[in-house]
């Protein structure tokens, strides 16, 4: 196929197809329990150096408590996707976790402002940088959860994205239209929260699903965190509810409230005090640094992350909040 | 223009965009919106003259009708909870957005050129040490090329009407003319308008270049001239902006805007 034009940013993910189809073929695939903590988890499939990628939308529905213990573990020189990324970016700046990034989404928590501390790493130099759009990574992670290198789109021609990407044009051999061939991205491992999950990895979510059903499918190895662990005769009542298969994941990790400070649909809301003091606390490094070591670094895991915080109080305001705001759709 | 400074005592200069930009929103459409100000006008369209639209948000909620507050994201509950579905975004910005279902989108921007480019990526020429780094594209670059128009609500400073993006990150009429659709093959219509707080800005039929169509009552075409930072064309027609009605203002004030982030109208109380 001829390629009219391309990009010059870097593709971090190795987009070839045959390698990816070789790593499945070997992958265990056997129903057993994946239960495990998240310190676990993270020990076990997230490596330095690996390509990284966060489920949710902005502070919707992400794996917090994966997040900060990535930053506990002093994880370094990963690749990572900046895809509808907000307060999931913000920590893992802070712990300098990523040297190469693909950007769709990325600094801002939307309504919210910029986040200073995730404009100060951005701005250093550190980091290896790859532009995309939402779409684009979107369809990166769904040629990789259909097993193919590439997915062709109409968008980001034209413009400094392109410039700045890894994409390349080419011509449709059917009618002759101009496509950006877009790769497949393969993560080594991601993480995603769920609303419930049984011990195997069958996963339900509620709202959104942005990207993460493809990138369940792409992933190498999956870290699932839920709200909830049901049984698996309850999955198999209602199997059309199962969204994400058991064999897709690698480890389930039982994390209630663990898209705190972020919100998760029908749960709880988002703790904006919180995300509010971050994103003020960020502006003096000094303030910056205590911060993290009594939120994260002085943490042993989510739970004592959520009682420095306000704890089952704090939580049940949230709770409320959220039941109010769902409760408006009558 | 009246240049008259009476006006903005009673109404802020993001309210009178606001309802310039909802004015576009009709009946039967489909409009996508993101983040800030650029929630607004679709919600006051949707609870004012235009009730039968369909409010997109990327992250996959179609038929959003949000109660209650203006939301801190395109995730948030409020979004989610009163919508008719709940899918992904390889539906809203694939099947939707580049699939023709999208006819109206409003964008934010850091930067906007005399074509309609927007900016919102980096501040600065140096790509790897940029002076500001800023979020990116988002679903915006996705939208202005395959949303049917698209409409740019932003502040009116001459470092930021431009004449050159720092970084084209979503396209309006590329280089002029023809070459939106001649060279880079996109799909959609491009920037039907840009609002701003002092004026709004129209594409000239011919050469596709920004010119100011209509000027905020308060203000006059020479300082809108000032504050734009290349040589913007007046229109031969250019006319004063239309202000929103007491209706309006009531619906953003107590429903929409309730705290006075986005237009703030707070302020015209403070003493």
């Amino acid at each position: 196929m001829n390629v009219i034009a391309q990009g010059s940013g870097k593709v971090f993910a190795d987009p070839d197809a045959d390698k990816a189809r070789a790593f499945f073929r070997k992958k265990n695939r056997k129903m057993v329990s994946k239960l495990m903590t998240v310190k676990e988890a993270v020990e076990k499939f997230v490596h330095d150096g690996d390509y990284l990628c966060i489920g949710g939308f902005g502070a919707n529905r992400i794996p917090a408590a994966v997040c900060h213990e990535i930053l506990r573990q002093g994880r370094k020189n990963m690749a990572f996707a900046g895809h509808t990324s907000t307060h999931d970016f913000q920590i893992l700046c802070a712990g300098e976790v990523f040297n190469k990034l693909d950007v769709a989404y990325i600094v801002g928590l939307e309504a919210r402002g910029l986040s200073v501390g995730a404009r100060r790493y951005m701005e250093s130099g550190k980091v290896e940088i790859s532009e995309w759009t939402n779409y684009s990574l979107s369809v990166r992670f769904k040629a990789g959860a259909a097993g193919v290198s590439f997915y062709p789109a109409r968008n980001i021609m034209g413009t400094d994205t392109f410039k700045y990407s890894g994409a390349k044009i080419i011509e449709c051999p059917f009618t002759g239209t101009k496509y950006a061939a877009m790769p497949a991205i393969y993560p080594d491992v991601s993480a995603l929260h769920v609303h419930e999950a049984d011990i195997y990895g069958n996963c339900r979510i509620r709202g959104i699903t942005v990207s993460d059903l493809d990138v369940a499918r792409a992933s190498k190895h999956l870290i699932i965190t839920c709200e909830r662990l049901i049984s698996n005769e309850e999955i198999r009542r209602e199997p059309s509810l199962t969204v994400i298969p058991y064999w897709c994941v690698d480890a389930v990790c039982e994390v209630p409230y663990g898209s705190y400070p972020g919100n998760m649909y029908g749960e709880y809301f988002s703790d904006e005090d919180h995300l509010r003091e971050w994103l003020k606390v960020e502006e003096n490094p000094e303030e910056f640094k205590k911060f993290l070591d009594k939120n994260i670094y002085g943490c042993k895991n989510h739970f004592e992350y959520i009682e420095k915080n306000g704890g089952l109080e704090r939580l049940q305001v949230l709770r409320q909040k959220e039941l109010m705001f769902t409760g408006a759709r009558s | 223009m009246r240049g008259d400074k009476e006006v903005i005592k009673k109404v802020t200069p993001m309210e009178i965009a606001t309802y310039a930009a909802s004015r576009y929103c009709t009946n039967g459409m489909t409009v996508f919106v993101g983040v800030g100000l650029s929630l607004l006008p679709a919600q006051l369209a949707q609870k004012t003259m235009s009730p039968d639209i369909t409010i997109v948000y990327e992250g996959g909620s179609i038929g959003a009708t949000p109660i209650g507050r203006v939301p801190w994201g395109i995730d948030d509950t409020v979004i989610q909870a009163n919508a008719e579905c709940e899918t992904d975004v390889v539906t809203t910005l694939g099947c939707m957005a580049q699939g023709g279902r999208v006819d109206l989108t409003y964008l934010g921007a850091a930067q906007c050129d005399r074509y309609g480019n927007l900016n919102t990526t980096v501040r600065g020429h140096d790509f790897m040490r940029p002076a500001v780094r800023l979020p990116g594209s988002g679903g915006a670059h996705d939208l202005a090329v395959g949303s049917k128009n698209f409409l740019v609500i932003m502040n009116h400073r001459a470092d930021r009407i431009v004449d050159r993006v720092d970084y084209r990150t979503s396209p309006g009429f590329c280089e002029g003319g023809r070459s939106r659709w001649k060279v880079w093959h996109m799909t959609g219509g491009g920037p039907a308008a840009v609002i701003t707080d002092l004026a709004v800005l129209k594409p000239n039929p011919v050469n596709f270049e920004l010119e100011i169509a209509e000027v905020h009552p308060f203000t006059t075409t020479e300082e809108v001239k000032k504050n734009t930072g290349y040589d913007i064309k007046v229109r031969p027609d250019v006319r004063e902006t239309d202000l929103p009605g007491a209706e309006e203002i009531g619906i953003i004030r107590e429903e929409l805007d309730i705290t006075g982030d986005f237009t703030g109208w707070k302020k015209l109380f403070k003493k």
